[in-house]
């Protein structure tokens, strides 16, 4: 790997970083039980440990064991350190993408589907579809063994970021929807206590009739 | 063999070791040794989910229907 490559890693490198701190800052906040997952940290502790690695050699501090060449020890360790970040994305990613989908799935439990088309009519042509995929996406990711080359893994981060992004704009989007879902399902009620009632009472009234016919001449 | 502390260029290009799993055990030892556990706030106080919990509520999450 020449100069040029290992530099190109090394800015994949500190990206894929900036985006695993951002969505754990992320996670952090919305976790509604204040509580952290962890588990994903030890992918970020192998990740510092290859940088050093690299580090260490690159800057001819220690040599590379058993007679490797400088240059392809330390594009290893590089290497090394992308696949541990490339993993610790796809866990906060997952970690995310579950408290978002808990929190949509708690936002609408109150209210029916009829209710939920008539006021965010989006919601069932996009939204859901997307919401469907997600999680299926992100967990077929967290399974795959094999790493991307470092310059298909941007595009695909910048791809789970968006529809992170368009998650979160919906949970929002939910949160202003709610006076209108609680409106609707009042209206709603009121009608279909009316229509009821008016059974009832029709009901009421064509027994009286039927009564009152038979029991005329009586 | 014998536990001993390495010279830092002899650990250096040494694998650290596999994580544990967190259990509830680990959030046992965070209560009685929380001086131990300094990494942030949550962590220092215990307030982490275990891998099982975890697994447990995002099978739960993934297998509710959506509305």
């Amino acid at each position: 790997m020449g100069k040029s490559d290992l530099t190109s890693t090394k800015k994949v490198i500190v990206e894929l970083h900036g985006h695993v701190k951002s969505l754990m800052l992320l996670a952090e906040e919305l976790e509604p039980e204040n509580e952290s997952y962890i588990s994903l940290h030890a992918e970020l502790k192998h990740a510092l440990d290859h940088l050093m690695r690299a580090h260490g050699v690159e800057w001819e501090m220690v040599q590379p064991p058993n007679d490797v060449d400088s240059e392809t020890y330390v594009s290893k360790q590089y290497g090394k350190a992308f696949s541990h970040l490339y993993r610790a994305f796809f866990d906060v990613a997952d970690w995310a993408g579950i408290i978002l989908r808990e929190h949509i799935i708690a936002t609408f439990k109150p209210f029916s589907p009829e209710a939920i088309s008539e006021v965010f009519p989006e919601y069932y042509k996009k939204i859901r579809p997307q919401l469907e995929k997600i999680n299926t996406d992100i967990a077929r990711f967290r399974e795959r063994k094999d790493i991307g080359r470092e310059e298909n893994v941007l595009p695909e981060v910048e791809r789970y970021n968006s529809v992170l992004q368009s998650l979160i704009e919906t949970r929002a989007s939910l949160e202003a929807k709610i006076p209108s879902l609680v409106e609707y399902d009042r209206k709603n009620w009121i009608r279909r206590a009316g229509d009821i009632l008016i059974g009832v009472l029709s009901g009421i009234a064509i027994g009286l009739i039927v009564y009152l016919i038979t029991h005329w001449k009586s | 063999m014998q536990a001993q502390l390495l010279a830092w260029q002899d650990a250096f290009h040494r694998n650290l070791p596999r994580q544990r799993r967190i259990t509830k055990r680990t959030l046992g030892l965070i209560g009685r040794l929380p001086r131990l556990f300094r990494g942030g706030a949550r962590l220092h106080m215990g307030r982490i989910w275990t891998d099982s919990a975890y697994e447990k509520r995002r099978r739960r999450v993934l297998s509710t229907r959506l509305p």
